[in-house]
């Protein structure tokens, strides 16, 4: 500021004005912080409450961003939890077309496999959804649209080839070429072994169990390739049973069940007869293992192929590309290989973290933050769809006399996929993980709301005029003012020369 | 003692309070006039040998208490000081915006971390990518623009001085001229009037510097600044000359070399024609022009020092990728090695080692040339000239060290060891940092902003990079083009990945950065350390405190001000009640003196009578 020249008598003067001037700038102060509520318009008015209220500021700001992450965070959440919805309806309703279709005309059948058809629809359209160009299934790789369509799924294209072509390979390297699933009986006298083709091939039934009753007949499990050595040593006594457990490609079991005596069949159980000689009753047990075994080949074995493919289908991704049957020949194909991008369908294209939640983070607070990610290759989600898809490719046509046992086990291998046993990862623990989140979101909201409001209160103490105090100032100020006016308009007339 | 010397006495009588009068006329007249002191008349009884014959006028003299006014001037000298400081701290202050105004600078900074805080929530999002690139741009704009209202207003107080010195010049001159008049002539001398136009000259030029006037023996005035500066020795005045620079810049400063220097100085002339720097020998301290100097050499580079420092630990937060060290031994010795290849010149690698019992921690930073080298060692660290290969950074950096460690180089890998089994010595940490330049780098760290086309390390190579990066600082062109790389830092990145976000929010919400201590904030040996947010949040507290402070102080200073002006006013000032008092006596005085006159008439008429 300059101070101006002066004349020394009229210092007096000057400082009346200085005065006036003050108090006049007290009222304008006064009367702007009523106007805008503000105690001051730069940092420097605020005193002391400079830092606090950048401070504050800052972690209003802060609390602003979590509130939004978290809006964000529960509009993925809850859109999560509808296609979660969505895949859980449809499970449910296979499952209930599952159990009523079994003993039904095989026209609900083919019904039910058109069900799983658009409920795989259904399921890769939710799997595949997306917020705001986000696609929430995908874990980081959120641009890009994690599960292919349910056709090409399915049926591939002309390079690709689909579920339905790897299954079909794969049930023909099952069965093998006669039907015997890949195993080898020989009859020797009053011997008869059952051999697996070749030892660790990859197709396929595998011994894993042979137990006889009664003291006639022994069966011993062993060797390389595993064979199982039965010996008629005596005639067996009628009832006497022996019990063949077989693996199958997709983890079950098939127990055959043979028991002695003069029918085919007792109790619903293969017999085979106790013939005239201890090498007749071998070849009647070799007779009966034929006939069990090329049963079971034509109904479980094509339904655990299909599960088996179905899984391992699903089970990958472009890093690690299903296994293809080594072939054609597939019926005795002894290896797979790895399909590649070039001529196999990879199903999914997201992230495949080990982690899918941490995927997505939601900073909630400065040092906390929830996952929210997750991913359509979840084993859950696997299992759904290796389940419905399995079921799709199938196809149970009304003159095919194998078509009741085929899904009748294909039925409950898929009812065991939708609703995965405990221990397994399911599509409910992927909710309940969601839900917990969601909830933990609620209460960081409701707690971020109730501190913005305590900063924002606290702010407001150091930010804004008080009212009151501002119109009292007003008032003083006013008096003030009105006061010296008087006083200087009494003082100045106060002069001697009006007086002579 | 006769008739006449009584006509004699009334008429010196008359005479006296026509005197008096024109007097008093002249302060009811002179009562606003500037720069006019109250007269008063003195007279003295006019004496003929031993007896009284009248009344003899001795002149008008000024009403002045020489110690007020020395007060008065020295408090204008403190007054115009404060003023100007409380205005430039002002404009500081109002730079930062109103509290919670959105564009202020902290509320910018907060900006971006929400901003990144969306992009670590939503990474994918084309939204939050661009509303982070934004919120960057704004805050490298603020950063910008209130870097070029400090260096404007630096510009300012460089034209202000260039004003000032010229206005000071100029009364010099003309005091000079109005004491020769003076001291021609004895007449003139005396006059108050010429005594009060010479006072108002010094009252003015008391403004802009503070002065120390006295009054020699043979009545001449001598003057010089309180700092010793000798302005006018009676006969000629200094001449006072500034050398005003149009484009100041963040880098201009004032140098005592002329030719280094890139603001102006002020040059005083004596009559001799010997010159002399006032800048250098601070012969300046109070008054606008020490105000000026003040706010351009000090005030203002510490506001851009600040604001430099912010941009540089905003930039090398988001872009410093830490390089640690690998413990290694060799025999008894153990130490670290470091691969210094990552490492680009101005970034620095920091080594913690004991010696004598005494832990410290020295931070060496990387230079491609020795002239780069000394100038980072001139400020305040340790550059290291790396253009001599490896072996020639081990033996610097072991010359530094002192004895008791073994430095040693291989490829690009610097070994330090202690002393091994004498154990005297420890070396027990060696790390680097070193800024990631490639948007698609492997690495989370991300170069968001840049000097311009170039990256910001801190180098030295062509001056000192952190100067002025504030106004300079912008967001980088190669992110702008290719904006996904706020997430992708390499080139099988998914689109979700939240590692780069996360490294960029950590850097900005809870990395502790070092800023530079130029900035005075945390004073300079021990710099302040925090967050970016933090160091926003201190660069606008100092300053409202210091326009806080320097209003305060300035009206402080008013109010001493008006008390010593009251007092001179008391004393000096016309005051017409006294004046119309005196008035009332003087015509009393006349009545009465013409009264003498009359009554003398009659009785030398009487004596007539009698003769006739």
């Amino acid at each position: 500021m300059s101070i101006g020249a002066y004349g020394t008598s009229a210092f007096s003067a000057q400082r009346s004005t200085d005065l006036f001037r003050n108090v006049k700038s007290d009222l304008s102060a006064a009367q702007a912080q009523l106007s805008t509520g503000k105690a001051a318009t730069s940092y420097a008015g605020l005193g002391a409450g400079v830092a606090p209220s950048l401070t504050l500021r800052a972690k209003l700001s802060s609390l602003d961003a979590y509130a939004a992450n978290i809006q964000d965070g529960d509009l993925r959440l809850s859109v999560m939890g509808a296609s979660l919805n969505q895949i859980g309806t449809v499970s449910q309703g296979l499952r209930t077309s599952l159990a009523g279709a079994s003993g039904e005309m095989t026209a609900a059948k083919a019904d039910t496999v058109v069900l799983a058809r658009t409920g795989l629809d259904a399921i890769v359209e939710a799997l595949n959804t997306d917020v705001n160009g986000r696609h929430l299934f995908a874990g980081r790789a959120a641009d890009r649209l994690p599960v292919a369509s349910a056709d090409l799924i399915l049926n591939g294209d002309t390079d690709h080839a689909g579920l339905v072509a790897l299954t079909s390979e794969r049930k023909a390297a099952d069965a093998g070429r006669d039907g015997m699933g890949r195993l080898t009986l020989t009859t020797t006298g009053s011997s008869v072994s059952l051999a697996e083709e070749a030892a660790g091939l990859p197709f396929g039934l595998k011994l894993s169990g042979a137990t006889a009753t009664g003291s006639g007949v022994t069966a011993t499990l062993g060797g390389t390739p595993t064979a199982v050595s039965i010996a008629v040593g005596a005639q067996p006594a009628a009832g006497d049973t022996l019990t063949l457990t077989l693996a199958l490609p997709d983890g079950t079991e098939q127990v055959l069940t043979l028991v002695a005596g003069a029918g085919p069949s007792a109790g619903g159980a293969t017999g085979f007869a106790i013939g005239a000689t201890t090498s007749d009753t071998a070849a009647n047990i070799a007779a009966a293992l034929t006939s069990a075994i090329t049963g079971a080949t034509s109904t479980v074995l094509p339904s655990a192929s299909a599960m088996k493919s179905a899984a391992d289908f699903f089970a990958a991704d472009a890093a690690n590309p299903p296994a293809r049957v080594a072939g054609p020949p597939y019926a005795t194909a002894t290896a797979t290989i790895p399909g590649t991008s070039g001529n196999t369908v990879i199903w999914y294209a997201g992230d495949t973290s080990a982690t899918p939640r941490e995927t997505s983070p939601v900073r909630i607070g400065d040092e906390r933050s929830v996952g929210i990610g997750a991913q359509a290759n979840e084993p859950a989600f696997q299992s759904i769809l290796a389940g419905f898809a399995a079921l799709a490719g199938e196809t149970y046509a009304a003159a095919d006399p194998t078509s009741a046992a085929r899904y009748t086990a294909l039925a409950s291998r898929i009812s065991g996929a939708v609703a995965p046993t405990t221990g397994a990862q399911s599509l409910s623990g992927i909710a309940a993980d969601l839900s917990v989140t969601k909830a933990t979101l609620k209460t960081a909201s409701d707690r971020i709301g109730v501190t913005k409001s305590q900063a924002t209160d606290a702010l407001s103490e150091i930010e804004d005029a008080d009212p009151n105090e501002a119109a009292v100032k007003l008032m003083a100020a006013q008096t003030r003012l009105q006061a010296s006016y008087q006083t200087t308009a009494t003082l100045q007339k106060l002069s001697l020369v009006n007086y002579l | 003692m006769s008739i006449s010397s009584a006509l004699q006495g009334a008429l010196s009588g008359l005479k006296a309070t026509q005197a008096g009068i024109d007097v008093v006329s002249q302060n009811v007249a002179n009562a606003g006039s500037v720069g006019y002191t109250r007269r008063v008349l003195t007279t003295t009884a006019q004496l003929s040998g031993t007896q009284t014959t009248g009344v003899n006028v001795v002149g008008a003299e000024r009403v002045l208490d020489s110690l007020v006014q020395r007060q008065l001037r020295l408090e204008n000298a403190g007054a115009s000081y404060t003023g100007v400081k409380a205005t430039y701290h002002g404009a500081l202050d109002a730079m930062f915006d109103a509290p919670g105004a959105t564009g202020s600078l902290p509320n910018l900074v907060n900006g971006l971390s929400s901003a990144i805080g969306g992009l670590v929530t939503n990474p994918s999002s084309y939204g939050s990518q661009t509303s982070a690139l934004s919120a960057a741009s704004d805050l490298a704009s603020s950063l910008n623009s209130l870097s070029g209202q400090v260096q404007s207003l630096r510009q300012d107080t460089e034209d202000a001085l260039a004003r000032s010195v010229t206005k000071a010049s100029g009364l010099l001159g003309q005091i000079a001229t109005l004491s020769g008049r003076m001291a021609n002539d004895p007449a003139n001398a005396a006059s108050p009037g010429l005594q009060d136009a010479r006072d108002g000259l010094i009252d003015q030029l008391s403004q802009l510097m503070d002065l120390k006037v006295t009054q020699r023996d043979d009545g001449r005035l001598s003057i010089s600044t309180t700092g010793g500066l000798q302005l006018f020795d009676g006969l000629n005045a200094a001449t006072l000359s500034f050398d005003g620079r149009s484009a100041v810049r963040p880098q201009s400063a004032w140098d005592p070399d002329p030719t280094v220097r890139s603001l102006g100085t002020i040059t005083a002339t004596d009559a001799a024609g010997r010159t002399s720097d006032v800048l250098a020998t601070g012969g300046i301290r109070s008054g606008e022009i020490a105000a000026y100097l003040e706010l351009r050499d000090q005030v203002l580079p510490t506001a851009q020092a600040q604001l430099d420092a912010l941009a540089a630990g905003l930039a090398s937060a988001l872009s410093d990728k830490p390089v640690p060290g690998t413990a290694v031994t060799s025999g008894a010795a153990s130490g670290y090695d470091l691969d210094l290849s990552s490492l680009q010149n101005g970034n620095t690698l920091t080594v913690s080692l004991t010696s004598g019992g005494a832990a410290r921690t020295v931070s060496f930073v990387k230079t491609g040339s020795a002239a780069a080298a000394a100038r980072a060692t001139g400020n305040g660290a340790v550059g290291i000239d790396f253009s001599g290969g490896m072996a020639s950074v081990a033996s610097q950096i072991s010359a530094k060290l002192g004895s008791g460690f073994t430095v040693s180089a291989s490829g690009s890998t610097l070994r330090i060891l202690d002393d091994g089994a004498a154990g005297t010595t420890d070396v027990s940490q060696l790390s680097g940092s070193a800024t990631v330049t490639a948007l698609a780098s492997g690495d989370a760290e991300l170069a968001v902003f840049t000097d311009g086309a170039t990256p910001y390390t801190g180098s030295f190579e062509t001056g000192i990079q952190l100067t002025g990066f504030a106004s300079r600082i912008s967001v980088s062109a190669a992110l702008k083009a290719n904006i996904g790389a706020l997430v992708k830092y390499g080139p099988a990145t998914l689109a979700g990945d939240t590692a780069r976000p996360e490294r960029l929010l950590a850097a900005l919400t809870s990395q502790g950065v070092a800023f530079s201590g130029k900035a005075a904030i945390g004073g300079s040996s021990a710099p302040f350390t925090g967050t970016v947010s933090d160091f926003a949040t201190r660069i606008v507290a100092s300053q409202a405190a210091d326009a806080a402070s320097a209003a305060s102080l300035d009206s402080g200073q008013k109010v001493v001000l008006n008390t010593i002006q009251g007092r001179l006013s008391d004393q000096s000032g016309v005051n017409i009640d006294t004046e119309m008092t005196q008035l009332i006596q003087l015509q009393t005085a006349y009545g009465a003196n013409a009264r003498v006159m009359s009554a003398a008439k009659e009785m030398l008429d009487m004596l007539m009578r009698v003769g006739a």
